[in-house]
């Protein structure tokens, strides 16, 4: 198999061919990321499309031994997405996300299994988190990036990527604790009392 | 007034005002990492730790129980069902690539240069201000080697001062020449 390496460089020579399988090679992974951090709305298509002009445009300026292709890539993605985020038309629309937007291939499901239940459950709470958390979630656990490449993509330090991951963990900690609703009943009605008796 | 050997004391001696049920219910909520807790909830769950030796028990089960659900969480995310992105590979792969002009990639280096130098944000500051710097030390040196007047212009005015000067030293002015008697002299 042609490195990503060798195939940039004819990319870089006007080499067509080479970028088709570097479109090959990569689509699924910025599809599936750009869909997350959108949240399956139709854009994801338009963002991933813009992501693999910009290789074509930009191949000169990726640098191999500053980060992987996948790392640049995804890079692109995440600035890209942000950009989509910031447009007022777009804050208003992500602000009233409703439930079958987060994939519809699985809301269209009528009878769902326990799994397929879970699976929902999951995109619901992945959907519902901030987008910065939503994406440090993407990358490390569904894409499987490290935490060093993963908060290069976001541009933070790695400190602040595990404390995302921390806090998404906590959320979707949720779905598989069952008692964790009433847990959380019992905890924060302790936690008020604490505070109280020290109010007091 | 208290004293400050008091006030010691009774941290010391400082009673919890939780329970064991509490104490999980708060490591449930925000975590087994107690210095992310909030202030008031700090002091009362080390408070809590230093009169109870279970303590640290509960913080290590519940840190395994979280540590179980992480995996637990880990191995969902990545069954996740995989969507199918044939079609818009198709629509990458059709899209006519447009022609890449030589003299933008260049604009596109220097300015991937400047902005582009990764998370160090040393850098980020380091590679305007170098460029900055150069243009300033570029610009005092060709100032100081080069003149923008023109040297032929130069030499003109200087050639006229100098006629003036040799004119002004050898010009005899004769009185009788000037015709004064048209002056109007006073009286």
């Amino acid at each position: 198999m042609i490195s990503d390496e060798k195939l940039m460089k004819r990319v870089c020579e006007g080499d067509e061919s080479a970028y088709r399988l570097l479109v090959s090679r990569h689509i699924d992974s910025i599809a599936r990321y750009t869909m997350r951090l959108l949240n399956g709305r139709q854009d994801y298509e338009d963002i991933s499309q813009e992501v693999f002009l910009k290789l074509w445009l930009k191949a000169k300026t990726w640098n191999s031994s500053s980060a992987k292709l996948s790392t640049w890539l995804h890079r692109i993605a995440f600035n890209l997405c942000m950009d989509y985020f910031r447009r007022p038309s777009q804050r208003a629309l992500h602000s009233e996300l409703k439930e079958s937007d987060i994939d519809p291939a699985q809301a269209s499901d009528e009878i769902c299994t326990d799994v397929e239940e879970q699976f929902r459950q999951l995109n619901k709470l992945i959907s519902e988190l901030p987008e910065s958390q939503r994406s440090a979630t993407a990358l490390v656990y569904q894409q499987g990036f490290s935490n060093k490449e993963a908060s290069e993509i976001m541009s933070i330090s790695v400190k602040a990527l595990e404390s995302l991951l921390s806090r998404s963990r906590k959320t979707l900690r949720v779905l598989v604790s069952p008692e964790s609703s009433k847990t959380e009943t019992i905890s924060s009605f302790a936690i008020k009392e604490v505070l109280y008796a020290k109010q007091n | 007034m208290p004293n400050k050997t008091d006030g010691s004391k009774q941290d010391s001696n400082m009673q919890p005002k939780i329970s064991d049920e509490q104490f999980i219910s708060i490591l449930r909520e925000h975590g087994t990492n107690l210095e992310a807790l909030p202030t008031a909830l700090l002091v009362e769950a080390k408070a809590y730790l230093q009169n109870n030796t279970q303590g640290e028990n509960f913080i290590q089960k519940i840190r395994s129980e979280e540590n179980e659900m992480d995996k637990e969480i880990y191995s969902l995310i990545k069954q996740l069902p995989s969507h199918d992105f044939s079609s818009l590979e198709s629509r990458v792969l059709s899209q006519t690539l447009p022609k890449r002009v030589k003299g933008l990639m260049w604009v596109d280096i220097i300015t991937d240069w400047f902005f582009s130098s990764g998370n160090k944000p040393n850098g980020q500051l380091l590679r305007p201000s170098m460029a900055a710097c150069f243009s300033m030390v570029l610009g005092i040196v060709s100032g100081s080697l080069y003149s923008l007047d023109d040297p032929e212009e130069e030499l003109i005015s200087q050639n006229l001062v100098d006629e003036l000067y040799l004119i002004g030293l050898t010009t005899e002015i004769f009185p009788d020449d000037l015709n004064i008697s048209e002056l109007e002299l006073p009286e």
